[in-house]
């Protein structure tokens, strides 16, 4: 029951500590970890040798939102051209040469790019471009096998058919590889949706359409090299973590500080019964003392009737108050009768037996002025209220009944058994009690003693 | 509430938070529209305005300029060849109205539908000046890297229909040259055919193929005329017409038909008796011919682009209609 309480509380601290990480992380989802608005993906420097040309495969340019923010540039300075038309037009366009082709994304900031195949953008010209489409498209995954066989060489396939198509395109169009490119511009053609041209750099902005769209970027004029072509799309950047978060992450705060509340409830209530209990406990003698006297003995016998003693506030203030007090006033008084009490314990001995009591009764008390025939009565009723009376008040009807016994003595004139000495005692001090327990053998003597106490 | 139970809540939000920690989105893959079944309108409708546009300029500019080298890019085949000659001539004879008024504004495009090239489409302009008739134009790109091209055109006859031609969103196919399997005849044939009944007259073979037209009848009454003429000086006239080197160009028409657009040659030879002296007629003839002295002989070659509707195989009217011609003096000798 207790260890059940604990793993309450641990739970409920865990599930608090974990909503309000949910919630935080919810909210750093939304904040700090939301991710930027824009994709910004480019191609490599570096790409594919001895082509002027980029050419996105359809579907590139709308990658990540209809709106796409293209830009070229040559490192070089020299002019660049971005045109964008349909795939078979812009493929048409390219022709025989060779050119980069850009497949999609790498990464989210990288644009995947391979050799484009002349060959395919040739047949299509005159036949289909459906089939050359598909051609290059089953022609693609036949590298993939071999790339995921061996993993080192991967590349190899792809660089021998690079560097074939770079020589085909060298045979094709001679000596390409030693002179420098000239690039072919495709600014200004009939066929296209959207285009720019400049020095250095370009861009322009395109929105989606129905249909496959290519775009063509293409290093111009003499000495041309390939642009890096930037794609910037506006990504509309969704919180899905956000609500979701802060509601689990309260939820489980909820759940936690309800555990936590409950347990700790439970507990209290457990603490407060066993306080009362103790409580209770601890009242008994005060209530003895008040005069509930059959109390105690109830309580030990039945635990649970503690409940039905249950006391208010100020009553348990009151009796703490007169525990209190009763204890100072002990501790005030106990300063002054412990000696008495010490000198009590050193007194039963000599005073509690009954039998002695009763013979002491009977001795004759010189000091005593009571009558000889009611003193017989009255020593008996004595006798009997010293077995029962306790040590504490038996002071004085012991000096009476020893006053009587002694006055009963003397008038009968028995012989004393050295019961006088408790009558001396009761009269004289403390100081007197080290006197007398000397004197206890010396009581034997009797008449001695008798005639002491007379004078 | 047991143990197990308490731990379940805690045990979720973990993977919870888990999840939420590695949300890291995959890269999207390009999801391009299929590619079409049939080959689209290869220029939407501001495409075609801006090669339309492009061309008048052209042709403008060359008028004003009466320098055909304004034309290239722009203007190509017997078109280029016809309006060369229309310039020259008209430069010659300081006569505009020799160069033939190509109107800018179009009252209907046929827009090519085909991938490859060359791409052929149609326009039909709006009614030229001094009331004449609608000009059929071809324009043509010839290959993927070159501009659309006004290829040839023709004065439509004032009696012509049209045939229907897909909408320009559409897009029309070509037709090839050879194909006599979806039309009565194909386009090659049409043509050859035509210029034997031109040459040869009602008396040709083919001559039942064709439905009358306009400018045969023009040139059988010029030679009536003609004949008449030199018939005193026992002379005699003769046009013969020839086909160019230049391939067709066909477009497809809604009823499966086709516009075949191609370029003859004519010779008209005017022979007479000796001493007799032609003159040219015309003021084409005459500038051409300057100041050169007249003889018993007379050459005059011309350039003719024409026009016409090859209907389909299963056609109900099964004879080929001459849409229009734009014939063009190029040169006069003796």
């Amino acid at each position: 029951m207790k260890g059940m309480l604990v793993l309450q509380r641990i739970i409920g601290i865990v599930l608090i500590v974990l909503g309000i990480a949910g919630i935080g992380l919810a909210v750093a989802s939304a904040t700090v970890w939301k991710e930027t608005d824009t994709v910004v993906a480019s191609t490599s420097a570096s790409t594919v040798d001895g082509t002027t040309m980029v050419v996105t495969d359809p579907g590139v340019l709308e990658l990540v939102d209809d709106a796409v923010t293209i830009s070229a540039t040559r490192a070089d300075g020299g002019p660049v051209s971005l045109v964008v038309g349909r795939d078979v037009d812009v493929l048409g366009w390219v022709g025989e040469d060779p050119y980069t082709r850009v497949t999609g994304l790498s990464d989210w900031e990288t644009l995947a790019t391979e050799a484009g195949s002349a060959a395919d953008a040739t047949d299509d010209a005159t036949a289909e471009p459906t089939d050359g489409a598909t051609e290059e498209a089953s022609a693609d995954p036949s590298e993939s096998p071999e790339a995921t066989e061996e993993s080192e060489p991967a590349e190899s396939p792809e660089t021998d058919e690079a560097t074939d198509e770079a020589t085909d395109a060298a045979d094709t169009e001679a000596a390409d590889a030693d002179e420098p490119l000239v690039g072919p511009d495709p600014a200004g053609s009939d066929m296209w949706y959207a285009e720019s041209s400049e020095d250095g750099s370009t861009s322009m902005r395109w929105t989606a359409r129905d249909g496959r769209w290519s775009l063509l970027a293409a290093g111009t004029g003499d000495d041309a090299s390939a642009p890096v072509v930037e794609l910037t799309w506006p990504r509309t950047v969704t919180t899905p973590w956000l609500w979701p978060g802060v509601i689990a992450g309260a939820l489980l705060l909820l759940i936690g500080a309800a555990l936590l509340v409950s347990s700790s409830v439970r507990s209290a209530r457990k603490r407060r019964t066993a306080r009362e209990q103790e409580e209770a406990a601890a009242a008994v003698p005060v209530a003895a003392a008040t005069g509930g006297g059959p109390a105690p003995t109830e309580r030990d016998s039945a635990g649970p009737t503690a409940t039905t003693v249950v006391l208010t506030r100020r009553e348990l203030r009151e009796r703490a108050a007169a525990e209190e007090a009763a204890r100072a006033a002990e501790a005030a008084s106990g300063r002054r009768r412990g000696p008495i009490r010490g000198w009590l314990t050193g007194q039963i001995p000599v005073v509690a037996p009954a039998d002695d009591a009763q013979s002491g009764d009977k001795e004759p008390d010189g000091s005593g002025a009571g009558g000889g025939t009611a003193d017989t009565p009255a020593g008996a009723g004595d006798g009997a209220a010293g077995t029962s009376a306790s040590a504490a008040g038996g002071g004085s009807p012991a000096r009476t009944s020893a006053a009587s016994g002694a006055a009963w003595r003397k008038a009968w004139a028995s012989p004393a058994s050295g019961d006088t000495a408790p009558d001396g005692t009761d009269e004289s001090g403390p100081a007197d009690a080290d006197r007398d327990t000397s004197e206890g053998p010396d009581a034997e003597n009797g008449a001695d003693d008798e005639g002491k106490e007379q004078r | 509430m047991s143990a197990t139970k308490l731990w379940r809540p805690v045990a979720a939000s973990a993977v919870g938070l888990t999840v939420l920690a590695g949300c890291a989105s995959p890269v999207p893959e390009p999801d391009p529209a299929d590619p079409p079944a049939e080959a689209q309108a290869a220029l939407t409708q501001s495409q075609e305005e801006d090669v339309r546009d492009a061309i008048a300029a052209a042709l403008k500019a060359a008028d004003e300029a009466e320098d055909a080298e304004e034309l290239k890019g722009r203007v190509d085949g017997p078109a280029l060849a016809t309006r060369k000659a229309q310039i020259s001539v008209a430069a010659k004879a300081d006569k505009e109205s020799l160069v033939t008024d190509i109107p800018a504004d179009v009252q209907q495009s046929v827009v090519p539908a085909f991938d490859g090239w060359p791409r052929t489409g149609l326009a039909v302009s709006v009614e030229a000046e001094d009331s004449q008739s609608p000009r059929l134009m071809v324009v043509e790109q010839p290959d993927a890297r070159a501009d659309y091209e006004l290829w040839a055109w023709v004065k439509l006859f004032p009696d012509t229909t049209l045939p229907t031609f897909a909408e320009s969103s559409v897009g029309s196919p070509p037709v090839a040259a050879d194909d006599g399997d979806t039309l009565v005849m194909s386009p090659d044939d049409a043509l050859a055919q035509y210029i034997d009944v031109l040459n040869v007259g009602e008396d040709s073979s083919y001559a039942d193929s064709f439905d009358d037209d306009l400018f045969r009848s023009l040139l059988e009454e010029q030679d009536k005329v003609l004949d008449e003429a030199l018939e005193p000086a026992d002379g005699k006239h003769t046009t013969t017409f020839k086909k160019t080197d230049d391939a067709l160009r066909s477009v497809r028409t809604v009823d499966g038909g086709a516009v075949v657009t191609g370029a003859m040659t004519a010779r008209e030879k005017y022979t007479a008796e000796e001493g007799a002296k032609i003159q040219p007629q015309t003021d084409a003839e005459k500038a051409l011919f300057g100041d050169e002295d007249a003889s018993e002989k007379l050459n005059v070659d011309s350039i003719a682009m024409v026009s016409l509707f090859v209907p389909a195989a299963d056609a109900e009217d099964q004879q080929v209609s001459v849409l229009g011609v734009e014939r063009t003096t190029t040169k006069v000798s003796n």
